[in-house]
């Protein structure tokens, strides 16, 4: 993948899977001596392959796991994602968390906030301008969810308010 | 025979339920023991009364024959020494993470401070970090049982009752929160030194217990006990698993 950090490339949109499915999609392939066919994975723990691709397109994105053809690979940031502990578990996401698109996107916008905050209409406006094919919602929702685990953002209904999570 | 001290025995343990039918004998004759350091699961058909006899374990119901003690006194009421994380969690809507989380020390005679710092320790332990003003219908599967699992740790009992904790979840979900839980029953600073977790799936209390209670119902009765003398991790794969979910199935069917 091009890790070029100008504004103008095209941004990817976050599939919806969550952090423990990821981390659970980890520990399978890892059952598997670290590498499997993605269509046995599905038939092996009977879930929907819609649901296995959004999973495996996650873990890829954070770079736990390698897709070449039918294969998932698990990377040494993988495997080392379920060997240690929690804190280190988190720590490691929230690095893979800073390299994705949208992430930079959304902190460079709080950043220019003069209260480094946004409210959660404001931020989902800006996900539409980015991601005008995707359904901004959900791109939210995926983005506190992990945003939260990595404690990279948070987010509180009480106040509505998106901001980064200074730990 | 065990080399671990012995922490709450059930004793010719019988319990019914009156309904309009008659009397309903939901358990008769239990007799188990458990010892520090080990988890046990009980498996068995819905119907057998495991969950009646999770209730009477933590002292939330009464027997109606026999008795439980723990560390050899006999309960009369609620097992402080347990705390119980549930099939759908469990969680109050209306509070946060955090809240939720304290809400479970409040009967526990804690300071505010104290309880916010309990809360804190648990919620770092199950990485649910930057989650506490979250509400539950904010959070996945995953991460609401998260929270039941916090709240349960938090109160620092000594036993762990699980009932059926993994089975709302996705299949991905359930295996993440199986090792975590395991690796949370083998950290030396906790407390917790016995997990019982009722489960009507064979393949997860091999996976996860020393040992394997086997219930059948009308009534409800133990039909055998299986050790599983796997080394953790267990390979899922193996011969050796395969060999004890095939004697446990057996012994169901």
């Amino acid at each position: 993948m091009d890790h070029d950090s100008s504004s103008n490339k095209e941004i990817q949109s976050l599939p919806a899977a969550g952090i423990s499915e990821t981390l659970g999609l980890l520990e399978v392939i890892d059952d598997h001596g670290g590498e499997e066919k993605s269509y046995s994975l599905a038939s092996e723990l009977n879930i929907e392959t819609d649901s296995l691709l959004t999973t495996i397109k996650a873990a890829e994105m954070f770079g736990f796991i390698d897709t070449p053809g039918r294969d998932v690979i698990l990377t040494p940031i993988g495997k080392q994602m379920i060997e240690t502990e929690m804190n280190t578990k988190k720590q490691l996401l929230l690095e893979q968390l800073r390299k994705i698109e949208l992430f930079a996107k959304v902190k460079e916008a709080l950043e220019s906030q003069e209260e480094e905050r946004l409210s959660r209409d404001d931020l989902l406006k800006m996900i539409q301008s980015w991601l005008p094919n995707e359904k901004a919602e959900d791109q939210f929702e995926t983005l506190i969810n992990w945003g939260r685990w990595g404690e990279f953002l948070g987010y509180s209904q009480d106040d509505d308010y998106v901001y980064l999570d200074q730990g | 025979m065990n080399e671990f001290e012995k922490i709450l025995s059930v004793e010719n343990v019988g319990r019914s339920f009156k309904t309009k039918a008659g009397n309903f004998i939901a358990l008769e004759n239990i007799n188990l023991d458990f010892f520090e350091e080990e988890f046990v699961a009980i498996v068995g058909p819905s119907g057998c009364g495991k969950s009646t006899l999770l209730k009477i374990i933590n002292g939330m119901l009464k027997p109606s024959t026999g008795k439980t003690s723990f560390r050899g006194k006999a309960l009369g009421g609620i097992n402080l020494e347990c705390s119980m994380v549930y099939q759908n969690f469990g969680l109050l809507p209306w509070l946060s993470v955090l809240e939720n989380i304290e809400l479970g020390l409040l009967s526990r005679e804690l300071s505010n401070a104290q309880a916010q710092k309990k809360a804190a320790h648990y919620i770092d332990k199950v990485g649910l970090d930057g989650h506490e003003e979250a509400y539950p219908r904010e959070l996945s599967g995953g991460m609401k049982q998260r929270v039941g699992f916090a709240r349960a740790l938090a109160i620092e009992p000594e036993i762990l009752l699980m009932d059926e904790p993994f089975s709302s979840l996705d299949p991905l979900t359930a295996i993440n929160l199986r090792e975590e839980i395991l690796d949370i029953w083998e950290d030396p600073n906790l407390r917790i030194t016995t997990v019982i977790m009722i489960t009507h799936q064979i393949e997860e209390a091999v996976e996860m217990a020393d040992r394997v209670i086997v219930m059948d119902g009308s009534p409800g009765h133990v039909v055998k006990e299986v050790k599983i003398p796997l080394e953790r991790p267990r390979n899922r794969k193996s011969k050796e698993f395969d060999h004890y979910v095939g004697e446990i199935f057996e012994l169901i069917t």
